[in-house]
């Protein structure tokens, strides 16, 4: 099914929620809404299920205008960072439940019911829990079945918000790249809510930026993390080195005169003797160097990534003087 | 990494699973309607009844001295009565919520027991206890001591009925609590007597205070149980309910009522008292609450 | 951990730098033997030396027998009255919001505070034929106050609150999430009502149920005023006991009291039981 969303705008009391945002979706598309809190990306999320309603614009499934209809018939799958299982049902029971609530004419046999939850519990990998409570199932297991549960009723879109937020990070990790692998068995369009860019780069065909109500950039995760089109969404998608003429600049030196952006990993590192700047700290994270150096005219520490095997090469030390500079920089205006 | 775009507050979504404007406000009206008919109309005839035949009338009532001895010994007993259970009620919470031992709960359920009791049957006890055929009613008697139909015997009823309160109270919240304070408060070397009176205290100082008020208005109010040992003799026996008791059934209405608004209006005070202290509760957070 | 903990002898601490339990628990306990355990243990001592054919005259006169049919009955079908309400009331209050809302709420409370006779007193008033509400009633041919009718009112507004106060905190702990879910799953707003939400709350409704029954059974101030008190027809157990005692029928009180005691702790234990079952059956699954 493909998704329109044209224009669409939403306000909670004083605060702009949605500023007319339009954005569509492909067929069999997975795509990620990323954003800090506040950037309206559960909000577009829940408008597309049916939750709210928009003050303003239109969102089409397949080219048919939904305002107005609400959840219930939209045959939207939800998935909720809480999981919001029902807690007085088994498993199978919650699976079952959308299938079951069904107006009677379309209602399944207690016996296709049966079969279509142990499916699905089986897609899902849980189906030895079928018996349980919701209390008696790890995060990862409630959101396996959270996820079943929305597959029951057979929606036409997934949506998914913040479905891994609250669990630990292996666990996420194993998970986003189980629902990846699932997303391309069904080829169901998928839209997932997240703030942890890792994630969203990592699964998904799209990443959609957004803040403040506004989408910042559409496009491959390839595309928005090589080509930032502002400085948001570079800053958004991890830690970044301000520079101005060539020199170090503060975090907050706003001044619009040829503002450079640098990655920690696109900053090059070589010893001086009587260099301008100290390195204060360093941390070896597993594959990388982080180096944190201090520089005089300025009070934020530039932070440096190098690989292992260069740090070891260059026999970099804490308190050795050097000099850095930018090796690839993205200018905005 | 730049965060002035993050906002941190968003504001509460309102819900589209909420229901109708229409059926709303049918909804709010049957329920305002219910309050109405079964709580709020008693309260407000006790004062329109009580005012039916004027001020002169009303305060003429209060000022009758039978009114005025009921007055006295309701305070007089609500003042033995409040103390004694605001110390136990204390000593029992701490018992119970600083310490893990088993039969807890048994023992919670003991403190609850006269909550379940009739009130008239909390006065039998004691007339069995103490009464002309009770246990120890004859010998009392033979050496001077009445307790049935006499102050003491309302005193001990009062202490039966109001006894959970003040435990009631400060249990659940000195469970939440927990024991960790206490704990920091030794290790730095304060005795048992300081760490109640410095630490545990200011904690539970707002819950004891509606605990004790609770406690008070039902010892004021208290009509079953001290109706079956008072013995009913006025300007002697008979606390403030027991005398709006005797003013009804002569059909004197308007002082019964006129005495009634007194208690109705410790009732209101009460409640007020609670408004004010639940908004205190939720204006300061309570400790290991997390903020959202 | 609670397998460390079974050994326990029984109210022995487990060890705490903690001071005072020996003192706090030793008053505690004395002071609960002196004020409640040893005055109830005369009750039912008093009870036990009664013979067993006197324990029977003295209940099973038919006096008695309606008075405790009165009691029970009349508190059964008020609790459940208080428990639609309260249950009603609940949903509005934390779902519905108004203005004024907050007044609202700490009206709720106003049985819980007002004393007893001051309530049977006002009820009366209320809903005689002469007052606010039994005029009205009057004229459609309803007779309130001095008939069992007039029993169920009293018990309904002493009720009230505990079904409230009880339900009120687990309706504000429903996750909005979960009924948006049964929404997304094609739920109607009825079957999310009946399937999702109202399971949820039932244990809380039986609990109030349970508060406002134990409550309403043994309950004296508001309902005499209002009940007319006829032997046979609108006289509770609570006033034959008291009319027993001031006609100084001592065994006769204690015995009425001792049944009365039994048979609403026997309904009590049935409804905590079956309560168990359920819960005990959504563990086990099945």
């Amino acid at each position: 099914m493909t998704i329109d969303v044209a224009d669409v705008s939403k306000r909670f009391g004083k605060f702009q929620a949605l500023d007319s945002v339009s954005l569509s979706i492909n067929k069999g598309e997975m795509i990620t809404l990323l954003g800090p809190s506040g950037s309206g990306k559960t909000t577009l999320l829940r408008l597309i299920a049916g939750l709210d309603e928009p003050d303003g614009g239109d969102i089409l499934f397949d080219g048919e205008s939904v305002v107005g209809i609400g959840a219930r018939h939209r045959a939207v799958g939800f998935v909720f960072q809480h999981y919001a299982l029902f807690r007085h049902m088994t498993v199978f029971e919650n699976i079952a439940f959308g299938l079951r609530v069904r107006p009677r004419e379309q209602r399944l046999g207690p016996q296709e019911i049966h079969r279509r939850v142990d499916e699905l519990l089986e897609l899902v990998q849980v189906d030895w829990l079928a018996e349980r409570y919701p209390h008696q199932l790890s995060g990862g297991q409630r959101q396996r079945v959270a996820l079943a549960r929305a597959l029951a009723i057979e929606p036409k879109v997934l949506l998914l918000d913040e479905p891994f937020g609250a669990l630990d990070a292996k666990v996420r990790k194993e998970l986003r790249r189980w629902l990846r692998r699932l997303h391309d068995r069904t080829n169901m369009t998928s839209i997932l809510v997240t703030h942890d860019q890792e994630e969203a780069l990592e699964i998904a065909d799209r990443v959609v930026v957004m803040g403040d109500g506004r989408i910042e950039q559409v496009g491959s995760p390839e595309d928005v993390y090589e080509n930032p089109k502002s400085a948001f969404v570079l800053e958004f998608l991890g830690t970044v080195n301000r520079f101005r003429n060539g020199r170090p600049a503060n975090a907050d030196d706003t001044k619009t005169d040829e503002i450079l952006l640098a990655r920690p990993h696109e900053i090059g590192i070589e010893a001086e003797v009587n260099g301008p700047s100290v390195i204060r700290f360093i941390a070896p994270i597993g594959s990388t160097v982080r180096l944190e150096v201090e520089t005089p005219s300025i009070t934020d520490l530039i932070e440096v990534e190098l690989p292992r095997f260069q740090f070891k090469r260059l026999g970099l030390k804490a308190g050795d003087r050097v000099r850095v500079t930018p090796l690839k920089v993205h200018t905005f205006r | 990494m730049s965060s002035a775009n993050i906002v941190l507050s968003v504001p509460q979504r309102p819900r589209i699973v909420s229901t109708g404007a229409a059926l709303r406000w049918t909804l709010i009206a049957v329920a305002l309607g219910v309050i109405g008919l079964l709580i709020a109309m008693p309260l407000a005839s006790v004062f329109a009844e009580a005012f039916r035949q004027g001020a002169d009338a009303y305060f003429g009532a209060l000022g009758d001295p039978m009114a005025i001895a009921a007055m006295k010994l309701t305070l007089i007993v609500a003042a033995i009565a409040v103390p004694l259970n605001l110390v136990f009620g204390v000593v029992g919470a701490w018992a119970i919520a600083k310490f893990e031992f088993r039969g807890k709960s048994f023992l919670i359920a003991l403190i609850d027991l006269p909550f379940s009791v009739s009130p008239v049957v909390s006065g039998l006890v004691f007339v069995l206890l103490f009464g002309m055929q009770g246990w120890f009613g004859p010998f009392l008697i033979e050496h001077g001591v009445q307790i049935i139909f006499a102050v003491p015997g309302l005193v001990l009823a009062t202490i039966f009925v109001t006894f959970p309160f003040v435990a009631r109270e400060l249990i659940p919240l000195m469970q939440q609590q927990g024991t960790q304070e206490e704990e920091a408060a030794v290790a730095l070397g304060a005795s048992g007597w300081q760490i109640f009176r410095r630490v545990t205290l200011p904690n539970i100082k707002w819950a004891l205070l509606y605990g004790v008020l609770l406690c008070n208005a039902r010892a004021m109010g208290e009509f079953g149980a001290v109706s079956v040992v008072s013995g009913h003799i006025r300007g002697a026996t008979n606390t403030i309910p027991l005398h709006v008791e005797i003013l009804y059934n002569e059909y004197n209405f308007v002082a019964a009522f006129a005495v009634a608004s007194l208690l109705a209006l410790l009732a209101l005070l009460t409640l007020a008292a609670k408004a004010v202290l639940d908004w205190r509760l939720s204006v300061s957070p309570k400790p290991g609450e997390r903020k959202t | 951990m609670s397998a460390v903990y079974s050994g326990w002898i029984p109210f022995k601490p487990k060890p705490s730098v903690i001071p005072g339990f020996g003192l706090t628990f030793g008053l505690t306990v004395t002071w609960l033997s002196l004020i409640v355990l040893i005055p109830l243990a005369a009750l039912f001592a008093r009870a036990a030396s009664l013979g067993p054919d006197e324990f029977i005259a003295a209940t099973a006169s038919p006096r008695v027998l309606a008075a405790l049919r009165l009691s029970f009955v009349t508190s059964i079908i008020a609790a459940l009255v208080s428990t639609v309400l309260g249950g009603f009331i609940a949903w509005v209050l934390v779902r519905h919001p108004f203005p004024g809302r907050r007044f609202v709420d700490a009206i709720i409370d106003v049985p819980f505070a007002l004393p007893t006779a001051v309530a049977g007193i006002a009820l009366t008033t209320l809903y005689a034929e002469t007052g606010w509400l039994g005029g009205l009633l009057a004229q459609i041919g309803i007779k309130a106050a001095f008939t069992p009718l007039g029993i169920l009112i009293a018990l309904v507004f002493i009720g009230l609150p505990f079904v409230v106060r009880t339900v009120q905190p687990v309706i504000e702990d429903l996750d909005h999430e979960t009924e948006e879910a049964a929404a997304c799953l094609g739920a109607s707003r009825w079957q999310t009502l009946r399937r999702i939400v109202f399971p949820t709350i039932a244990p809380a409704l039986v609990t109030g149920f349970t508060l406002a029954f134990a409550r309403g059974v043994g309950e004296y101030g508001s309902v005499i005023f209002i009940a007319g008190n006829l032997p046979m027809v609108s006289e509770i157990a609570p006033l034959l006991i008291v009319i027993k005692l001031e006609e100084f029928a001592y065994a006769q009180a204690t015995a009425i009291a001792v049944v009365m005691l039994c048979a609403s702790f026997a309904f009590l234990l049935a409804i905590n039981i079956l309560q168990r079952r359920m819960a005990a059956s959504r563990v086990s699954g099945r």
